[in-house]
């Protein structure tokens, strides 16, 4: 059993301590254990290197400078030598390799603790050699989970509203490798998508009919529906984590609350009835609590509320317009937009009330949503005439821009890990 | 220090896991994800058409890319996070029932807001707005049948800088004939 070196600080990756330094780490190119395929290997390298330098957790060395960078014939700590990465100043290293057999792509990674002179864990996937990218997303969520204990977020997608390449805003996804994908052809406004349960469809909200309604896009087929809701505006669909129900935002008399559409029975059972608006739902990762956006206090704030007895708590207790809640992944934070003077900001706050934490502080910042390991959020930024996506990670400390080109970008909603 | 402890036994734990070789995850990835790029979404709702009152700020929207002002009604005005007339905007509607006293055909009122707030609760906000034009309308004597209420929250704004002036002229109650 491989044991860290006496002396030899053991190799930790951290976001949630101050003053954190980023890892150093190596990427070995993929070595291939066929006929080699120049644009796979690169293609991996980038979609690999991109995660960990949009997590803002490791320095990628230049790979210029790695001496050897050939695998051992076996990817464990005794065939490593460890000293010629010691010698580039490299704590963590990834050797790999990969094999395409007809269809099939086989590629194993395996992640090494330099100074420890101890292979931390590996992964090996197969699939089409078009799922390359995605190879290279769960390769970085290994580090993540090697160093850090907690899966990273990189295997996934987040659909956004955008209006790029035209004036009609429709729901796009995006994936870490810098994709972007437009899901539906409306030629109208969309809004507010998030996703179902399992990540496999996108719930949104369409004027197509002319009065903003709630649609259903599956991911796979592209085959759309319109959700069985009631007439008038319906905005804001939040699956229920079991799958069994759906909250959203009905709108009635002029006046906006929150009801629950059961999937089995079809009926809707309003949840908030008060003559304040309330908007916004947000489901706790257990299914027990909803936070939502509420102005019966006079100003619109967070409130959480348990959907059974339809008792609400109020969070947020300092600023004139707190919305947008959600609930992260984790249970143990909510993360919502805070008006600060003229602009709002990304704010996180314990779930069970408490000192809000501000995460921004440039532009005019919304629609907050959480990575699915509860690390990051991202969020649209408004500086200067147009919005794009960014992302920033729960201490505020580390922000990166995600989406760049002409047009808006907004209302982001990060699903989960794929499979 | 406890953090330390509690990452060395982390370590160790997967040090087990993998000591024998190389930890194997077998990743299925023929099923489920989806790679392929459609440029029109396959849509069975065809007898949907892109709807809005076929002046309305929605249609023109959907021609031209922008919302557009005019009509023969006046546009209510309404201040920041409000959906109360004042003074002006009590004129305006009743101008706005005078022309409809006389006629007896359906309009629509849409309410907008300006961007600043979120999308979501600007949906809400919209619909109180147009709530509170129909309301007055009916007590001027205008009947309600002929009066029906739309929200567009802040996503057809006629103007697009962040300038106060701006921003008063998105936060609009509008009113326009509904073709049918």
């Amino acid at each position: 059993m491989p044991v860290a070196r006496a002396g030899a600080a053991p190799l930790r990756a951290e976001i949630t301590s101050p003053g954190m330094m980023r890892v150093p780490i190596a990427l070995a190119p993929l070595a291939p254990l066929g006929s080699p395929d120049g644009k796979l290997e690169s293609e991996f390298a980038r979609v690999l290197a991109g995660d960990l330098e949009i997590s803002g957790m490791f320095r990628i060395i230049d790979p210029a400078s790695y001496i050897d960078s050939v695998p051992p014939g076996q990817l464990s700590a005794d065939s490593v030598n460890f000293l010629n990465w010691q010698t580039i100043g490299a704590r963590g290293l990834l050797f790999g390799r990969y094999e395409r057999t007809g269809s099939d792509l086989m590629v194993e990674v395996a992640f090494f603790d330099v100074p420890g002179h101890a292979m931390l864990g590996g992964r090996r996937f197969h699939g089409p050699p078009s799922e390359v990218a995605r190879m290279a997303h769960r390769s970085a969520d290994a580090i993540l989970a090697f160093t850090t204990g907690i899966e990273g977020p990189f295997d996934s997608r987040i659909a956004f509203v955008s209006n790029r390449g035209g004036y009609a805003k429709e729901i796009n996804t995006f994936t870490f490798d810098g994709a972007i994908t437009k899901i539906t052809n409306h030629r109208t406004v969309t809004m507010a998508p998030s996703w179902s349960n399992d990540s496999s469809s996108i719930v949104f909200t369409s004027f197509k009919g002319g009065a903003p309604s709630l649609y259903s896009v599956a991911l796979g087929s592209r085959v759309e529906s319109k959700l069985a809701t009631k007439m008038g505006l319906n905005v804001g669909g939040a699956w229920k984590p079991d799958g069994s129900a759906m909250a959203l935002a009905r709108e009635e008399g002029g006046n906006t609350d929150i009801y629950l559409l059961n999937f089995a029975t079809q009926n809707q059972e309003r949840l908030t009835d008060h003559w304040g608006i309330d908007v916004d739902p947000s489901w706790s990762p257990d299914g027990s609590q909803l936070a939502f956006c509420s102005s019966r206090g006079g100003t619109p704030q967070v409130y959480t509320m348990d959907p059974g007895s339809k008792e609400a708590r109020r969070i947020t207790m300092s600023g004139s317009y707190n919305c947008a809640p959600v609930w992260s992944p984790n249970g143990r934070m909510i993360a919502y937009a805070g008006r600060v003077g003229r602009d709002f900001h990304i704010f996180v706050v314990p779930a069970s009330g408490g000192e809000p934490r501000q995460l921004t502080f440039s532009g005019s910042n919304e629609d907050p949503t959480w990575s699915p390991d509860s690390r990051f959020i991202v969020f649209s930024r408004e500086q200067g005439t147009d919005r794009k996506l960014f992302l920033v990670d729960i201490t505020g400390r580390w922000e990166r821009q995600l989406t760049a080109g002409s047009g808006d970008d907004s209302s982001p909603s990060w699903s989960k890990r794929l499979d | 220090m406890g953090l330390g402890r509690v990452w060395m036994r982390k370590l160790s734990v997967l040090s087990v896991v993998v000591g024998a070789g190389l930890a194997i995850g077998v990743l299925g990835m023929a099923s489920g994800c989806s790679s392929k790029k459609s440029e029109d979404s396959t849509s069975d709702l065809t007898d949907e058409s892109l709807g809005g009152g076929g002046s309305g700020s929605l249609s023109q929207f959907n021609k031209t890319g922008q919302a557009g002002t005019g009509g023969r009604f006046e546009d209510v005005y309404f201040a920041y996070d409000s959906a109360d007339l004042d003074g002006a905007g009590t004129q305006a509607t009743r101008a706005n029932a005078d022309l409809l006293r006389s006629e007896s055909g359906k309009v629509e009122i849409e309410g907008h807001c300006d961007d600043r707030g979120t999308a979501e609760y600007n949906l809400a906000l919209g619909a109180r707005r147009a709530k509170s034009i129909r309301d007055a309308l009916v007590a001027l004597g205008i009947k309600s049948s002929r009066l029906s209420t739309v929200s567009y929250g802040e996503e057809l704004p006629v103007c697009h800088d962040a300038s106060e002036a701006c921003w008063g002229r998105n936060r609009r109650g509008h009113i326009v004939d509904l073709t049918e």
